[in-house]
């Protein structure tokens, strides 16, 4: 199984060589490949196995998933994911109970080694794992035993690449990173909450015919997260001219001005949204109106308020407390430097008068 | 015969505007280069717009440049692809559609024949044997008197 | 510290502190210096209206003498070319003004970006000639201490880190910004104890020069 290539599968399928170019002119304009980087996934693609892929789920809400199968334009993603490489997938599968074990330890031992990990949400380390066990075994243990017959592991989704949600202030069970569970092993974070569709399935294609993607500093591929969506932003030119939505209703917000104010976070997010986009190519968040939210992230969910604009200060403090109550210390500091300064003031001056002053004696 | 004897008149449709150079025009200028180089090697070459920033009037110019030639095709595999060839004998519009409809992949190529519209040689033995059984069954072929 | 929990830092306790110490810091030195007793002048006031030469003294300093004009009329052209650029870019760049409307609820129109830039940028270089005059100057260089150097540097440190970040230079842009913000933090703090407290003392320092010789009749 391991040895049989993506164009037997469609071979097999009953489909044409076409079908097989149709994938690859699909795969490398996601990608956004060069026409040199194309053209050799093409020929790389050809006699290239079939990649074999087991996705595991622990605290995750499941979007991620949602995300890649229910997608506007299903047949791509779901032909790459579902028919040619998923091994094992918990939720999408019929088998459940014993036989669904049986099932991922079957896909696992005949690709131990080789297999894509694809992990889905975090991982919570204190009490053994208690807060999330799949089968009646903690997360951690069958990451760890999973990630051991891994090729690579690719964490999707926010909460695997950074911890995300369950990882959000105060963390009540300890959610940790898939990347700081798997060391041994190369990890790709493909961050967003959800990913895009697209992505996911690029990654994977990708790493079929190129091996490991370049990563950035946090271990995204960087064909999708290299730029910033604030830098890719149909809305920047507003940014620049400085005209900014102040309100969801406003006319700013009709006229389709910059969303900075509301709060944006495109600035500091890096995805492939504004040129990507979601429900196949339809828009992204900032297109229909609304601030991004830096889902792709670390920590997004602590940046101090989705709607608060990006320079604005965070925190809770009370300003007007802080303020009031510096300025009182001051002033109290101010006067009681002064009475000290006066009194010497007056001892100077009446050293003066009765001339003993004796910096300055008279003559 | 070298470059400098091929001449491909490529004249920017009247009433356009012309002030500066768009994107389209950019295209437009790589893809008679293309042609050149084609007709000189046998090189092909593909221009995917799938990620290209285009804006409307990019797209509006660039089809306005481009036109319809003579031939189209549709191919109905795993996605549904159309080929139209332009008003320029050798540069092709080829677009996948996904199962919606939405434009999965859009690119302009410069060759005889886009490689996509070829029956491939490995289809073709697979026709041939398919084509064999059905002659060696008791097929349409033998009924007949 | 990675660049986002640097502007994490910068944007939240960072702030608080520093505007606290910049509230505190002001308040402290201005109760300070006018809690102060004012020397008696025993000598026959020339004229009642010695706080109008105080007055005029504020607005006259602003620009130099005659006498001095040929000698230093350029470094004070490159001085306001700082000083006007230093306020477009805080007060005109609609980011710094959610910052004043955060915390005091004022808000007015901003500038586009790109002229926010161009006033940055003139404020950023007349700031390194200032610096260059002061360190090749052999009567400034003398008069300079630590107070002026750092000083310096707590202005010019969130101006280039704002234009590098404007610009998208540097690795990260969020470690840019986060930097910018932190400097920024940096400046509000030292703000009040150090030479840049100038911004509020100037008009109190004029003004009392000002009385006192307009009260014994001088030329101002």
């Amino acid at each position: 199984m391991a040895d049989e290539t993506i164009a037997e599968v469609l071979e097999k399928r009953g489909f044409t060589r076409r079908a097989f170019l149709q994938l690859c002119a699909t795969v490398t304009a996601a990608l956004a490949l060069s026409p040199a980087d194309a053209a050799e996934m093409t020929r790389r693609l050809q006699s290239a196995p079939r990649p074999t892929v087991i996705y595991l789920s622990y605290q995750e809400c499941t979007g991620c998933l949602e995300s890649l199968t229910r997608s506007f334009s299903p047949g791509l993603a779901s032909l790459i994911f579902n028919d040619i490489s998923l091994a094992f997938n918990d939720t999408l599968q019929a088998a459940a109970g014993e036989a669904a074990e049986s099932a991922k330890d079957t896909a696992m031992k005949k690709a131990w080694g080789k297999y894509l990990l694809i992990v889905d949400g975090s991982v919570p380390l204190p009490q053994n794992g208690a807060y999330c066990t799949v089968a009646g075994r903690s997360a951690i243990s069958d990451l760890k035993h999973a990630a051991g017959g891994a090729a690579a592991v690719v964490a999707v989704g926010t909460c695997a690449a950074f911890g995300g949600l369950p990882y959000a202030s105060p963390n009540p069970t300890g959610a940790v990173p898939v990347s700081d569970i798997v060391r041994d092993r190369p990890v790709i974070n493909v961050s967003g909450c959800p990913p895009i569709a697209e992505v996911i399935t690029g990654v994977i294609m990708y790493y079929t015919t190129f091996g490991l993607p370049a990563l950035d500093r946090l271990r995204r591929p960087t064909n999708f997260y290299g730029n910033s969506i604030h830098d890719r932003c149909y809305r920047r030119p507003f940014y620049d001219r400085g005209l900014f939505a102040k309100t969801f209703d406003d006319e700013g917000a009709r006229q389709g001005w910059c969303l900075f104010e509301l709060g944006c976070k495109g600035p500091v997010t890096h995805n492939a949204c504004p040129t990507m986009k979601w429900n196949g190519g339809t828009s992204f968040p900032i297109e229909s109106g609304h601030p991004c939210l830096g889902c792709s992230e670390p920590g997004f969910w602590d940046k101090g308020g989705f709607y608060r604009p990006l320079s604005v200060p965070t925190g809770h403090w009370s300003r007007a407390g802080v303020i009031g109550g510096a300025a009182a210390a001051g002033a109290v500091t101010g006067l009681a430097v002064a009475a000290v300064a006066r009194s010497r003031q007056d001892r100077a001056q009446k050293n003066r008068q009765s001339g003993t002053d004796k910096k300055n004696p008279k003559p | 015969m070298g470059p400098s004897d091929v001449v491909i008149p490529v004249y920017p449709v009247a009433g356009a505007p012309s002030n500066g150079m768009t994107v389209a025009d950019a295209l437009i200028q790589e893809l008679a280069a293309a042609l050149v180089t084609y007709l000189r090697t046998q090189r092909s070459h593909v221009i995917d717009l799938t990620c290209m920033p285009l804006s409307g009037e990019d797209k509006e110019r660039l089809d306005a440049y481009l036109g319809l030639g003579e031939t189209s095709m549709d191919i109905h595999a795993l996605l549904r692809t159309r080929i139209e060839e332009t008003r320029y004998a050798g540069v092709w519009r080829v677009r996948h559609y996904g199962p919606d409809d939405t434009v999965q992949s859009e690119r302009i190529e410069v060759i005889d024949v886009p490689e996509i519209a070829r029956a491939s040689t490995a289809d073709i033995g697979r026709s041939a044997q398919r084509l064999a059984a059905v002659k060696g069954e008791e097929g349409v072929w033998q009924t007949k008197p | 510290m990675n660049g986002a929990s640097l502007l994490d830092f910068a944007r939240g306790p960072g702030f608080e502190v520093a505007v606290a110490m910049l509230a505190f810091g002001v308040v402290w030195r201005l109760v300070g210096i006018l809690a102060l007793r004012r020397p008696v002048d025993h000598s026959e006031p020339r004229t009642g209206w010695g706080w109008v030469g105080g007055l005029r003294l504020v607005f006259s300093r602003s620009w130099p003498r005659r006498e001095f004009r040929e000698r230093v009329l350029h470094w004070d052209i490159i001085s306001y070319l700082f000083h006007i650029g230093y306020a477009v870019a805080i007060l005109g760049y609609v980011p710094h003004i959610l910052v004043i409307r955060n915390l005091t609820g004022l808000r007015w129109p901003g500038l586009p970006g790109g002229v926010i830039a161009f006033f940055a940028g003139i404020s950023a270089a007349a700031l390194l000639a200032l610096l260059g005059h002061r360190m090749s100057s052999p009567v400034l260089r003398r008069l300079s201490n630590f107070d002026d150097y750092f000083s310096w540097l707590a202005v010019f440190a969130p101006l280039v880190t704002g234009l590098m970040a404007y610009y998208n230079m540097g690795d990260s842009y969020q470690l840019v910004l986060g930097l910018h913000v932190l400097f920024g933090d940096l400046l509000l703090a030292w703000l009040p104890f150090g030479k840049i407290m100038h911004v509020i003392l100037f008009a109190f320092s004029r003004a009392t020069t000002g009385t006192v010789y307009g009260r014994r009749g001088a030329a101002l």
